[in-house]
């Protein structure tokens, strides 16, 4: 478990969600970084937190619309007759 | 990151004629979004069909209130998630708005789980029973959080669209994103300490 003591930790975590959106200034990104380069256990929360996003990314690319609900959709709106542009 | 949506201008005047051909165009291009939304809003295929109807019926049955101030996609992402909360309200009685979830988030955001599975082979991080655990993992979530988090992380809405479709800040967009972030790190990583132990 992360030292929830640790005042470093602490301050840095606050900040992860804005440094992998890359919405942090380059001094509060230096911050980050220089922490994570010491850190560990932050290190793999760091790593962890962004392999979840592109987890979900992935499962996204690997999601679509089944044809017959499209079918069904395009039936439902009156739309069979108009084709995809 | 996905395809965005509205690759060609749609034309607002013949959508607001009810021009039939421009409504297929916009189902065309918006269909597979909205039902993904619907899907991991709802976790089920009936009901995500369902959302995805009715959004799509109350869009052109509205059109005319479609002010253009937001993007069309944004729009039709907000009639979504309204149709989702309302199914799920259903679902659960005496839930009367979405700060009022019955699914509460699960207090502190310190970590609790440190076990490094990014080195994982992409064949296990990626296999049909980790998918199967990425449904679970957010169903997890409060209907708040999910989402938001469905919104900007996975869809790629920006912050700011994301705030226009849930009608909140982009400051609590933010918190919500932090929240179902960290809250499905936590799970995944229950997840695969499990695994890994097991494989081990």
């Amino acid at each position: 478990m992360i030292d929830t003591n640790c005042k470093a930790c602490q301050a840095i975590l606050k900040k992860l969600n804005a440094y992998l959106d890359g919405e942090l200034d380059e001094l509060d990104c230096r911050e980050v970084e220089a922490h994570l380069a010491t850190c560990k256990n932050c290190q793999i929360v760091a790593n962890t937190l962004e392999k979840t996003i592109y987890l979900y990314r992935k499962d996204r690319e690997n999601t679509q619309l089944p044809e017959d609900a499209k079918q069904r959709l395009l039936t439902c709106l009156g739309l069979n007759d108009e084709a995809a542009d | 990151m996905i395809k965005t949506q509205e690759e060609t201008p749609i034309d607002l005047e013949a959508l607001k004629n009810h021009d039939k051909r421009v409504f297929a165009k916009v189902v065309h291009q918006n269909s597979d979004h909205i039902y993904y939304l619907a899907l991991k809003m709802l976790g089920n295929p009936q009901d995500a069909e369902d959302v995805l109807q009715e959004t799509f019926i109350k869009a052109f049955n509205n059109i005319e209130s479609f002010e253009g101030r937001s993007k069309l996609s944004t729009w039709l992402y907000r009639i979504a998630v309204n149709e989702s909360l309302m199914l799920i309200r259903k679902r659960k009685k005496n839930i009367t708005h979405i700060e009022d979830d019955i699914k509460t988030d699960k207090g502190d955001l310190i970590p609790k789980q440190i076990v490094d599975w990014c080195c994982l082979p992409e064949k296990e991080l990626l296999s049909t029973e980790t998918m199967a655990h990425l449904n679970d993992a957010i169903d997890t979530l409060s209907e708040a959080n999910r989402a938001a988090f469905i919104l900007r992380d996975v869809e790629g809405l920006s912050t700011r669209e994301t705030a226009e479709t849930l009608d909140i800040s982009e400051s609590a967009v933010k918190v919500r994103l932090m929240r179902a972030r960290m809250q499905l790190r936590e799970e995944l990583s229950r997840y695969f300490s499990d695994y890994m132990a097991r494989e081990a």
